[in-house]
């Protein structure tokens, strides 16, 4: 039976370093590259020596988690295709290139992917549309479908011949300010890969969270304190941006808000023009007015960190281990009218995981320590489908085996139990390095005649099309290793056969106190009256009925005149409406007939 | 902080028993570890103090799975690990033969999870290979106490053991190992051969290492089922069967030149012809396309035997002349009749045809043919006779250019390939004068102008490579005339319009290759250059992204390095620098150290390091103690690295090589004359280098910072040294030296700068009071910044404090805290 095989290399129970190889139809494919910021050494991209120890081939990528994509394309040597949406593919190498520059930053790294490595990566890749199906070589295609989550961010759907994976990436099932939510055909693959960092969560109504997050950002500037908010440069901050610059608008506020860095103005830049991935009330207001294009957000300048007075700044890295944030958050921790917010996770080894773990007393470079009096708060403003929407998604697509990765294993576990429970389907979570295998039905290609489809064509009329599957009649001919479905006439032909006609008879007794001619003139009346779009005949001198190719013929039982006895036959091609009017007669004739 | 750290350690194992595994942070309990296996490198073992506890941790298995923790990837895998940071002490391998540890160990090999399978097979071949010389130190241990075993398994051990004049112990374990070996070599188990394919990697890990004598035990008893594996053919099992006889091959080879052994019972010989009959057994038998996967990966691995060489040279020919129709050199006698026909048979459809060709063509997996033809196009460059294929080989090229079915690939890899073409040939200039040369720059011109911003960022990379190929040529032909320049100049000046950053940066980067050249013939500026100037300045005070901003600064560096190098006479000062330049060196200071992306700010300071450095040595030349610059340093003649790579080499960016250049910066004294000093450091604050470095010392930053205090510390040891452990009496700067000041006033740096000189007590130029500070000695800056201790901070990753271990053990008893707190919210693990 063929095999469906997947690996992860990465994001196998447990979140970051998203790597998942596929093997199925001949075909090898790796689905994410990503990175894992909790480490500084070679475990922070997965563990490609696997792959070459398989001897495996690496095909084709599709990447919400890109990480580690120039290091496998420009440093281990994949010389491939890989595939991206078209916002992905320009929106990428900005990511990357912030993330070389933090890690640069950070600790001077010499053995990490450079710029000019990151375009040549981001030259190498083909970019998507939603819902367009590529082909990749003569057997293996992929269609992208809307995610959410991040902007350009999409499922996958891969297809060698009958069998099909569709792999989710990250995605959210509820559109957030400037995003829609994530959609899929009912496209029954054999195995759908999900992401499951919300497999028990229910989260609770977005609006509390927001509102919570700008009060407490209102109460914070209104005595006077400063925000800062730690983000990286796309995606949640985008949505923080919007969701501020929409609270100062309506409360008239007066208090700066600033974007620390350069690379916003990029982000944004794409943001404008990629407007179609957006949700539909950002595009549907585009033309009064650019969601993008804010009014209250000012670039920031890093003496603005001394002015006096209240204000909001975004600052990156988003987790408060180099450069500018870390820097304001050292100036302005001191003070408890101040609050930092962060809306995201953050890695052990930075100072954000340590301020969110409760630690007040910091050290820092040079034996010093810092008292962090400010205000600290964690608001996850992630973009993850929940439990529910975990399942929605299942409901869309209609899988026949569900895979988790990119969760905690206690979690997935949960949500494994309530899959199989409620869909009555297999769930597999497996760890890193472990392979789920799943065996699909076979396919197996049978050749049409030409003939039996024209024929079928001018029956039918309408063209062919893939998405209406219809039913052929024909002969299926075995020969020489082969499947062909032919006419039956070409069948025989072929085979050198002669045509049998079958027809079924059966033998139905009436109560009916008339002569036979009366009782025959009777049925006529009474099955006329019934099927009124058939041809039904009176052949009185055969002493028959004939309904298409039924022929009903009336005797009198030897030993009561009253009992008819009814003989049918039918061929075999109308079959369900001989079995109709055996049905129908056993009941006996209507009384009012005359 | 060990100390510190010690005294934490108990907490933290009670909380991490008590939260199980509940940590918030996944990385957490790795990074514990990778500190213990750092302790234990270092020399504190910690398995010493503790080594009472080695029967509870390391009896585990059946432990274990009562608790179910077994069934955890990631505790079988941590066992395997700790089970081979064991092995690094001598009573090691007795305890495993004592708690028959092996078998577990056997049973991992093949384990569901890849990762656990790996790292056992890594420990099995660790055993093999280095235990036997550690073994050999228990020896003498070992003979006092053992027994007088009797029976034949016994003398089977014994005698193995005398064979590798090993351990009893160690013989025991080896044969274990290798009767597992055997067995599952063979095993048909399941359809995967899993237990075949793992066993066959651990011959492949431990034939890479082994040494006679044990390498020839190895070899004889599995050669047998080697030999059954290759009758039977399994194309799953073919590439790594083949990489095991190739090791085996190429291993018994040098051992028996490394180690010249005595003959003993196993010949070295016999074990390579075993190899060496099996390889062409395989060549011979296996049906394609196994055969030709076998073939490639045999050129590939570099193999040694010519024979062998050409019998899968002519194989992998094959397809070609089925294809071709004709009579390729050496395909005569490849392949067998039954080769043959199922070749045939397999390129009678599309898709095989086309991957058979791409292994055949480059051995590499898969690729579409055009690039595999080009790739092996370039490695033809290298060839003899290449010079008179040129013609030949440029007219292919422009034709994949031209073609408007081209992929951004493919343009890619013909531009890389013509550049290898161009560069083996004498005079790249004059070629570029011949007509394929003209028919080259005409499809470039369109390609410029592609819509993709790929083909076009690929083809300005590829003017100014050659630029800089015809640069590197020096030819005294090319340098009577500057038609390559002439002529992709103005495309390249085009190009600084482009929509995508990625381009206008690589138009840049070009441009500063093709102004090279035309510098190198002598040329005067001409007037389009003072309009380019301008321009570059624009983009450097005006582009949105950073690639082109820091593209200028180096076009920048690039001139003023190339200017210094070119200069006929001596500059006294940098009021000899054309002014053009002169004003440009100023603008991009002042512009650059003010730049949001802080690469900018690094690429300025290295052009004021080169501006500090050629004031302070009027030798010319940045001499020693110079960073090494890319585009510069890496002589402008050599192939340039793009402008904003973070370049391996470039010493400013690591610890260890600061300290070197530092080093060589002081082993080379500065030249200037004493009395001269003042009017140099005069000259650098009114260049505005003075200010930019004090700029730099204060950002947020840390490669800016660092940078910075480098330069600047470079600065002071000039101009007025301090304190050395080597000079006790201060060197006090001349008066004209100490009589240079600098302006404070409208820096964001000012404030630092004078909170400093206030704690130092020295004076300053004040105006209207206390709060407003006009200006301060530049000395008196210098030596009130503690740049030692900075450079000291600086030189370190900027989260070194909370990367460490304590800040690691700290952060694992809060998250035990805040466990004890109803009242904390949980913080979900999402992606970034």
């Amino acid at each position: 039976m063929p095999e469906i095989k997947v690996t992860p290399l990465g994001a196998g129970q447990d979140v970051g370093r998203s790597c998942i190889l596929v093997s199925f139809g001949g075909k090898n494919i790796m689905l994410d590259c990503g990175m894992h910021m909790g480490f500084n050494d070679d475990r922070r991209f997965p563990d490609f020596s696997y792959i070459t120890q398989n001897g495996r081939l690496t095909d084709h990528f599709h990447l919400d988690h890109c990480g580690a994509l120039p290091y496998m394309s420009e440093m281990v040597g994949y010389d491939g295709p890989i595939y991206m949406t078209h916002p992905t593919k320009a929106i990428c190498p900005i990511l990357l290139e912030d993330f070389r520059k933090i890690t640069v930053d950070k600790k001077g790294e010499t053995n990490f992917f450079t710029s000019q490595m990151i375009k040549d990566c981001m030259k190498k890749v083909v970019p998507l549309n939603l819902h367009q199906t590529v082909q990749v070589d003569d057997e293996l295609e992929i269609k992208a479908y809307y995610a959410g989550h991040v902007l350009g961010a999409a499922m996958v759907q891969l297809k060698v011949g009958s069998e099909s994976v569709v792999y989710t990436g990250d995605y959210n099932m509820t559109p957030d300010r400037h995003l829609g939510a994530a959609w899929i055909d009912k496209c029954r693959p054999d195995i759908l890969i999900s992401e499951s960092t919300y497999a028990t969560t229910i989260r609770d109504s977005k609006r509390c969270r927001e509102r919570d997050f700008l009060k407490k950002v209102h109460e914070t500037v209104e005595r006077g304190g400063k925000v800062l908010i730690p983000v990286f440069a796309l995606g949640r901050a985008q949505e923080l941006c919007i969701l501020l610059e929409t609270f100062w608008e309506r409360m008239n506020l007066k208090a700066p808000i600033y974007f620390s860095t350069g690379l916003t103005e990029k982000a944004n830049h794409y943001y404008k023009l990629f407007i179609t991935w957006t949700n539909q009330k950002i595009r549907k207001t585009f033309v009064q007015r650019n969601m993008f294009e804010f009014k209250h957000i000012k670039p920031f300048d890093r003496s603005y960190a001394d002015n006096p007075g209240p204000m909001v700044v975004f600052a990156t890295p988003g987790m408060l281990h180099a450069g500018q944030s870390l820097q304001i958050f050292k100036k302005w921790a001191g003070h408890e009218k101040n609050m930092v917010i962060m809306p995201g996770y953050c890695v052990q080894g930075t100072i954000g995981h340590k301020i969110l773990n409760g630690q007040r007393k910091l050290e820092l470079e040079g034996r010093s320590t810092l008292e962090v009096k400010l205000q600290v708060e964690y608001m996850s403003f992630s973009a993850h489908a929940d439990a529910k929407g975990i399942m929605q998604l299942i409901r869309m697509a209609e899988p026949r085996n569900v895979l988790l990765v990119h969760g905690e294993a206690a979690k997935m576990e949960f949500l494994k139990g309530k899959i199989e429970q409620e869909f009555s389907i297999n769930c597999f979570m497996p760890a890193n390095g472990e392979t789920a295998t799943v065996t699909t039905n076979p396919s197996v290609p049978v050749d049409i005649s030409l003939n039996l489809l024209k024929r079928e064509m001018s029956l039918g009329g309408t063209l062919p099309d893939p998405k209406k599957p219809r039913t052929m009649h024909g002969t299926l001919i075995m020969k020489e290793n082969s499947l062909r479905l032919v006419s039956p006439e070409q069948a025989l032909k072929e085979l050198g056969l002669s045509e049998h006609q079958l027809r079924f008879t059966c033998r139905v007794q009436l109560q009916d106190p008339h002569s036979d001619a009366d009782t025959l003139r009777r049925i006529y009346t009474h099955l006329k009256s019934v099927l009124k779009g058939y041809t039904t005949q009176h052949l009185p001198d055969s002493m028959s009925v004939m309904v298409e190719s039924i022929v009903v013929k009336v005797s009198s039982s030897a030993e009561d005149p009253n009992t008819k006895v009814l003989l049918l036959s039918w061929s075999y091609q109308d079959e369900d409406l001989g079995s109709f009017l055996s049905t129908l007669l056993k009941k006996g004739l209507p009384s009012g007939l005359c | 902080m060990d100390g510190e750290c010690m005294e934490l350690l108990p907490r933290v194992c009670s909380v991490l028993a008590d939260s199980g595994s509940s940590l918030p942070d996944d990385t957490s309990l790795e990074k514990l570890l990778d500190w213990f296996t750092g302790l234990t490198n270092t020399g504190r073992c910690l398995l010493e103090e503790e080594s009472r506890q080695l029967d509870l941790v390391f009896d585990p298995p059946h432990h274990w799975r009562e608790a179910g923790f077994w069934e955890d990837p990631c505790v079988r895998i941590g066992w395997v690990q700790g089970l081979r940071a064991m092995l690094q002490h001598c009573p090691a391998l007795d305890f495993l033969v004592e708690t028959d540890l092996t078998k577990v160990l056997l049973q991992l090999q093949t384990d569901s999870s890849l990762f656990v399978a790996a790292a056992a097979n890594d420990v099995l071949s660790h055993i093999l290979v280095n235990q036997s010389l550690l073994s050999r130190k228990c020896v003498d241990a070992e003979e006092k106490d053992g027994g007088g075993e009797a029976d034949a398994a016994a003398a089977d051990v014994r005698r193995l053991a005398l064979t590798l004049g090993a351990s009893h112990h160690y013989a025991t374990v080896t044969m274990a190992i290798l009767e597992h070996v055997k067995v599952s070599l063979v095993s048909k188990e399941t359809e995967e051969r899993h237990q075949t394919l793992q066993g066959l990697r651990l011959l492949g890990l431990v034939f890479g290492q082994a040494r006679a004598p044990l390498l020839g035990v190895l070899l004889t008893s599995v050669s047998e089922p080697l030999e059954a594996l290759v009758t039977e053919g399994h194309s799953r099992l073919t590439l790594l069967l083949l990489d095991v006889l190739l090791t085996a091959y190429k291993f018994v080879l040098i051992c028996s030149y490394r180690d010249n052994p005595t003959p003993g019972p196993e010949e070295p010989d016999s074990c390579q012809t075993t190899a060496s009959a099996l390889i062409y057994r395989m060549l011979d038998t296996y049906k394609p396309p196994d055969v030709f996967h076998a073939g490639a990966a045999l050129l590939r691995r570099d193999h040694s035997d010519l024979s062998h060489k050409a019998k899968t040279a002519g194989l992998l020919l094959l397809p070609l002349e089925m294809i071709t129709g004709l009579t390729l050199p050496g395909t005569q006698s490849a392949g067998s009749a039954e080769q043959r026909s199922s070749l045939a048979e397999l390129m009678n459809s599309k898709t095989p045809c086309i991957s058979l060709l791409c292994v055949c063509l480059t051995h590499v997996d898969r690729l579409m043919v055009q690039r595999c033809s080009l790739e092996a196009l370039m490695s033809l460059a290298v060839s003899p006779g290449a010079a008179e294929r040129m013609r030949e080989v440029f007219s292919v090229l422009i034709q994949y250019l031209d073609n408007p079915d081209s992929e951004p690939t493919v343009l890619h890899k013909s531009y890389q390939t013509l550049l290898k073409w161009i560069s083996v040939c004498p005079d790249p200039s004059s070629s570029m004068r011949d007509q394929p040369g003209q028919d080259l720059l005409t499809v470039v011109r369109k390609r410029v102008c592609d819509v993709r911003w790929e083909v076009r960022d690929s083809t300005v990379e590829f003017l100014g490579e050659l630029a800089a190929l015809s640069l590197s040529k020096k030819s005294a032909q090319c340098a009577s005339e500057d038609s390559l320049g002439c002529s992709i100049t103005p495309h390249l000046v085009e190009a600084l319009q482009d929509s995508e950053s990625y381009v206008r940066a690589s138009a840049i980067t070009a441009l500063a290759q093709a102004i090279a050249l035309s510098m190198q013939q002598g040329a005067a500026p001409r007037p389009e250059q003072t309009v380019l100037v301008s321009r570059l300045l624009e983009i450097l005070s005006g582009d949105t992204e950073g690639f082109p901003r820091r593209a200028v600064v180096r076009y920048f560096t690039f001139w003023f390095s190339l200017w210094t190098q070119n200069a006929t006479e001596p500059p006294t000062s940098s009021s000899s620098l054309p002014p053009l330049l002169a004003t440009s060196v100023h603008s991009v200071l002042s512009l650059g150290s003010a730049d949001l992306d802080w690469e900018v700010k690094v690429h300025t300071l290295e052009l004021a390091g080169l501006l500090l450095r050629r004031a302070l040595s009027p030798g010319g030349a940045p001499t020693s103690g110079s960073d090494t610059l890319t585009l510069s340093s890496a002589s402008p003649w050599g192939q340039p690295p793009h402008p904003y790579a973070v370049n391996g080499q470039r010493a400013s960016h690591t610890p260890h090589s600061q300290a070197g250049a530092r080093q060589a910066g002081s082993a080379a004294p500065i030249k200037v004359g004493e009395a001269d000093l003042g009017g140099v450091l005069a000259g650098l604050v009114e260049q505005g280098v003075v200010s930019v470095l004090l700029s730099g010392l204060f950002d947020c930053d840390r490669p800016v910072a660092l940078k910075a205090c480098a330069l600047l510390t470079e600065l002071r040891d000039a101009v007025c040294p301090t304190l050395t452990p080597a000079n006790h009496t201060t060197a006090h700067p001349t008066a004209a030296v100490a009589a240079v000041t600098c302006e404070l006033q409208g820096r964001c740096w000012g404030r630092d700068v004078g909170a400093l000189l206030d704690s130092r007590g020295c004076d300053w130029m004040r105006e209207n009071g206390e709060e407003c500070r006009v200006s301060a000695k530049v000395c008196d800056v210098l030596r009130s910044l503690d740049l030692d201790e900075h450079l000291a901070v600086l030189t370190q990753s900027s989260d070194h404090v909370q990367n460490s271990a304590l800040s690691l053990l700290q952060d694992i008893l809060s998250v035990g805290d805040k466990h004890t707190d109803p009242n904390t919210q949980e913080v979900i693990v999402d992606c970034y």
